[in-house]
């Protein structure tokens, strides 16, 4: 590395920006092709929901939903592992817990959906709080063992309680009515209920894409690059990972309220270590950090299982398989991966370079 | 109050045991305000646990820490450049996949109001003006949009002081600022830091005697975790004990 700070070899500035001006510009380069991607996805979505609807489908529909669905859960490990640089592996208990608070709420209070969005709500904001509170306090390697264990205990518990119908679950959940006033379905609607949680899964992305561009969220993102030095500008690492937390739960909450409108039940294997790893996997494989990346993985992981279990029962290897290829030739996942491509073209168009 | 007027900080009896070994043995110091103030001191003189004591990242075990006559004895790091304290650090301490810009714009939003860090990032004009002077005055222009990872040695360090001057300090203690500089570089940064003591209080803490010679109007020089001798460089250079416990050191 060269020692002499007055030689500098840098790209064109373009005249009279300032510096702010370049940076914000350099910024829009880089979510360029995310941008991109996720315009590519939900349009995508949109016209697979139309084409499927029209046809009839049921199954590829509610796949579909379950898809999107879990990609909300694998969003939850975006924010934390992405954004704060927390791994988590128990993001399956907030989408348990808002799956059983779904599906209690469903079978005892009241049919509706939007009770079940507020109740979820709710459950992931106190659940994130209490394991957040625990989980935060360690760092690295620690965390990600007390995430664990904290998903294990609260499973165990609901697999022994037989008012929560123990190891079978909760079965019978009405079917639910979703009004928004001007449109209403149902959710035994296959392609009604899909663009239903499609909505809430692009409200959610464009919440949290927003978030990315705030100052909260590059304060997260400075957590994860360099959490020591934060205090010393003033910031709470602490605080800051708190919020990711339970922001993180909520969202993970949120998707399990939709899943026992789709499913009609609910089981304790949802807040199993395979439920939490699959976010991760879906994560991993769409891109760490990139947001839309982890929605495009968990579409191809729940497609992938779904093709692969008509063939052999051994998924999990196949999966497993498609991890660690990932893992080693795309590390930044299949998003990260078209980022950086992008990222280097439009250095070496405008002449310049690292 | 005018004592607490011109001395900007203060620490009483400040000590500290790790284990059997008191790293930092009842040390009063007193920072006047303005100029550079220096901290030296053979390795292992407790110069660096000095500074964590007075930083909040370590709690005294004994002793208190005055800034501005307010005692902020244990007072939580974040806290502490709010107040006006910030420090640089001796291995630099950045964000190395963030861009040059960012690095500032980060430093200079931390004590922003909170209702601020919803809103999109541009829409904090303040943090953004004190960044963009900030990359300026540092001569890190060309280099804004870089990632701070990438960037030489030398302009490294100049973003590590850059960056702790982000907070507006009243008082910036600098954890030796050239290390590791090349020859041209350390005297582009000493030429800097004092630059930044005709605005600020400095207090430098250095290995290297030469170049606190030159640039501090007093010199405090630690060994063995006790203060050993304070005043103008010549004096303290002249000092008996401090030729022995330092120079007979090197």
């Amino acid at each position: 590395m060269a020692d002499d700070g007055s030689v500098t070899t840098s790209a064109p500035r373009s005249a009279g920006a300032t510096a702010a001006v370049r940076a914000y510009a350099q910024e829009r380069i880089e979510w360029r092709a995310l941008n991109i991607a996720s315009i590519v996805f939900f349009a995508g979505a949109v016209a697979f929901g139309v084409a499927y609807g029209l046809k009839g489908d049921t199954f590829y529909l509610r796949l579909a939903t379950e898809a999107l669905i879990f990609g909300a859960v694998a969003l939850s490990v975006d924010i934390l592992l992405g954004f704060a640089g927390l791994l988590s592996l128990g993001q399956a208990l907030y989408f348990g817990l808002g799956a059983y608070a779904g599906a209690l709420v469903l079978k005892q209070v009241s049919e509706s959906f939007w009770l079940v969005m507020g109740v979820s709500i709710l459950v992931g904001v106190l659940s994130g709080l209490i394991g957040g509170l625990i989980a935060i306090r360690a760092r690295g390697v620690y965390f990600a063992l007390i995430t664990y264990g904290l998903a294990q205990i609260v499973a165990k518990v609901i697999y022994n309680t037989r008012e929560l119908g123990a190891s079978d679950g909760i079965t019978g959940i009405p079917i639910v009515n979703v009004s928004f006033g001007f449109w209403q379905t149902k959710a035994d609607n296959p392609a009604g209920f899909f663009f239903v949680v499609l909505a809430v899964i692009a409200i959610i992305y464009l919440g949290l894409l927003y978030l990315s561009g705030t100052p909260f969220g590059r304060a997260l993102s400075g957590v994860r690059i360099n959490e020591n030095r934060m205090p010393f500008l003033g910031y709470r690492p602490d605080r800051l990972k708190l919020a990711a937390f339970v922001l993180a739960s909520t969202i993970a909450s949120i998707a399990g309220g939709l899943y026992p409108m789709l499913r009609g039940f609910v089981s304790p294997e949802l807040m199993y270590f395979d439920a939490s790893t699959n976010a991760i996997v879906a994560t991993m494989i769409g891109g760490t950090g990139t947001l839309i990346g982890p929605l495009y993985g968990s579409v191809i992981l729940v497609f992938l299982k779904s093709m692969i279990g008509t063939i052999t029962t051994h998924q999990i290897m196949v999966i497993g398989a498609l991890f660690m290829i990932v893992v080693i030739f795309f590390p930044r996942g299949l998003l990260g991966y078209l980022r950086e491509i992008v990222v280097a073209r439009s250095r070496t168009k405008d002449g310049g370079g690292p | 109050m005018s004592s607490a007027d011109d001395i900007v900080l203060e620490t009483r009896g400040l000590s500290v045991n790790f284990g059997g070994l008191r790293a930092v043995d009842n040390v009063d110091i007193a920072v006047r305000r303005g100029g550079i103030t220096s901290i030296i001191g053979p390795n292992g003189a407790g110069k660096s646990t000095f500074y964590n004591l007075v930083t909040g990242a370590i709690r005294p075990t004994a002793g208190k820490v005055f800034l501005e006559g307010r005692e902020i004895t244990g007072t939580p790091t974040h806290k502490l450049s709010a107040m006006g304290l910030s420090r640089s650090f001796q291995i630099t301490n950045l964000f190395p996949q963030s861009t040059v810009f960012e690095n500032l714009r980060l430093a200079a939003h931390a004590l922003e109001p909170w209702s601020l860090s919803l809103l999109p990032v541009g829409r904090a004009k303040r943090a953004e003006a004190k960044a963009e002077a900030l990359v300026e005055r540092f001569g890190l222009g060309s280099k804004a949009t870089e990632m701070a990872g990438h960037l030489s040695h030398g302009e490294q360090r100049r973003l590590e002081i850059a960056v702790a001057l982000a907070c507006d300090p009243k008082i910036l203690i600098l954890d030796e600022p050239t290390q590791g500089m090349s020859h041209t570089d350390t005297e582009e940064a000493s030429r800097m830091v004092r630059d930044l003591s005709k605005e600020i209080t400095i207090v430098l803490i250095e290995h290297d005697i030469d170049i606190v010679m030159d640039l501090s109007h007093t010199v405090v020089v630690l060994a063995q975790g006790r203060k050993l001798a304070e005043g103008p460089p010549a004096a303290v250079r002249a000092n008996k004990d401090v030729q022995t416990a330092y120079f007979g050191a090197h």
